[in-house]
Formats: structure tokens, sequence, C-alpha cells
């Protein structure tokens, strides 16, 4: 996969086989990394795309990625569709319930930067105007191959960080 | 149709005409309640559509109804003034009526006179103008 790192970069076995030494930060991160669960905030047709790549065929459980109902259990916000100026107050406080530490990939040409509805009147020209964006995904729709990159990215970057310092 | 709306509704409408399955009506908008109800006593029940056009000169209201009963369209419209375009609302006739009203209300500022319930719906409840009008400012997004 080349996301979780080679154990012996990251172990020492103590002599005597009882004890291991490991690093806070690669446990945390390893787990955080591995159990990814998305807010389902499908909007538009790259809300299909994100279905199919949650369904069997590219079957995102593989990965540990589950998607949510709520907000409330979600650390990934995937903003998948065109966000109008009407839906960005609701994206906005969906986003404000979530706990920390929260994660929010913007999936699709509309979401990156109003994608075909570029200077349109009541499209948000890209969902970062109104939330932090980790991870752009292009592509109208992206195909799921490219969802799931976005995601690898997404674990990369979370293998980055530290207890030290949140941003990687 | 034609026939029976012409010796009906006679000077108000103003133009009728036959295009494969579809009858197309212009009329003055004061008739435009009473061919409604004429239209779904025989069988065009189903407003498919509401719309509007900007033609520059005038604002075309478009109604489309469809007769489930042989699959014929009926496709209304009037003609009102582009400035402080108003209409009697078909919402009496056509439950159903309501939302695609309040649409052409929100993007072209047609007012539905004696429509229970115009506001906005598309667009948010503090938006400036209409944005579909040919004319006219789109605010500043």
């Amino acid at each position: 996969m080349g996301v979780a790192k080679r154990l012996a970069d990251v172990v020492v076995l103590v002599p005597g086989g009882e004890f291991l030494l490991t690093k806070i930060d690669y446990v945390l991160n390893w787990g955080r990394a591995s159990s990814i669960w998305p807010l389902t905030y499908g909007l538009a047709c790259c809300a299909i795309e994100m279905m199919a790549t949650a369904a069997s065929r590219w079957d995102l459980d593989r990965f540990g990625v589950m998607y949510r109902g709520t907000p409330r259990q979600a650390d990934l916000l995937i903003v998948a569709g065109t966000v109008t100026k009407k839906m960005a107050p609701v994206l906005r406080q969906l986003y404000d319930q979530m706990p920390e530490p929260k994660y929010v990939l913007a999936m699709g040409g509309c979401a990156c930067s109003g994608g075909p509805f570029h200077d349109s009147y009541f499209v948000v020209q890209g969902v970062d105007e109104i939330v932090p964006v980790d991870i752009y995904v292009p592509g109208c729709p992206p195909r799921p191959e490219a969802l799931i990159d976005g995601i690898y990215r997404l674990q990369e970057k979370m293998h980055r960080e530290s207890l030290r310092s949140r941003t990687a | 149709m034609i026939e029976h709306l012409k010796a009906h509704f006679g000077e108000d409408i103003e133009s009728a005409e036959q295009v494969g399955r579809e009858v197309r009506v212009r009329l003055r908008p004061a008739a435009l309640v009473a061919v409604c109800r004429f239209c779904k006593e025989r069988g065009y029940r189903y407003p498919a559509d509401i719309t509007a056009v900007d033609t520059g000169s005038e604002m075309r209201v478009v109604y489309r109804l469809v007769s489930l009963d042989n699959g014929e369209h009926a496709v209304i419209s009037a003609g009102v003034p582009r400035s402080g375009a108003s209409l009697p609302s078909i919402t009496g006739v056509f439950r159903g009526a309501d939302w695609p009203e309040r649409e052409v209300y929100d993007l072209f500022g047609v007012r539905f006179v004696s429509h229970p319930d115009l506001r906005r719906i598309l667009l948010t409840d503090d938006w400036q103008g209409f944005p579909l009008l040919k004319t006219g400012s789109v605010q500043d997004r």
C-alpha cells in the first residue's frame, strides 16, 4: 500500500521478546488512518461515484472506510457534488458538528472550484470558501479509483502528523 | 380542442395551433385560470411544468399541461409586461402549481396573485433581484 511503514522501521523488540517499543505517533496515526469514517455528503452526480466506491466492486470497507449518517461519528467530510449558496450554511454546520480531529475531502470539480458552474450566481466556487479542505480530488465526476487515491493521500497526510503539532 | 377553446374563449385566445401531439395556445392573462380549468376538465390534469421566457419585450409565462388519458400536451402561454409582471395564480385549479409558481417568481420576478405562499424557493431569502432576467443585475458572488 505504501501507506503503512514497514514494521521494522517503527517497532523495536526488547531482548527477551516480552515487550516492544514503538512511537506513540505511529500507533495513533496508524489507528486514525486505518479507520476513516466519512460523513455521507453526496449532493450530485459525484455522490453516485462515492456510493459505487463504497459498494462491492471497489469496496472502501477494506481500508476501514465506513460511511456514517451523522457528523457526530465522522472524521472525514467527503463533499461530493455541487454546493449552492443555500446549502453552504448546512455544510458549515455539519462540519462544525464533527468531532476533532477532522478532515475534508473535496470530490469533483464543483467542490474543488465550482467546476462547470464557474462564475455562476448561486454556486459556491469551491468548498474551501466555507470549510478548510485537506484533499482535492478533481474529475467530473472522479472515478472511484480517483476517490480511493484521494483517501490514500489523506492517509499519508495522517501519517505525517504528530502529537506535538496537528499540521502535517 | 382548439375549436372548443376558440368557441369558449373567443378573443382571449390570441393564437392556437396543433403541433404533433401538442396544442399550443397563446392567450390573454385574464383568461388564464378559466382556460386551465377548461383544460383540466377535458383531461389535461397533470401540470407538468411552469416556466417563463424573457423575450426582452415581454415576460411570457408558459404552462405545460399533460393529459394522462391520451398523452397529449397543452402548452399555454400568457404574455405580461416585463416590469411588475403579475399573473393570476392557478393554484386554485392545480394545487401542485404552488412550487413551480414560486420558482418562476424566484427566478423571473413574476408575481402570482392569490398564490397561498409566494416566497423564494431556490434562492436564499435575502437574495436581491431575479437572476434569469435578460436585463437587470445579478448580485456579486
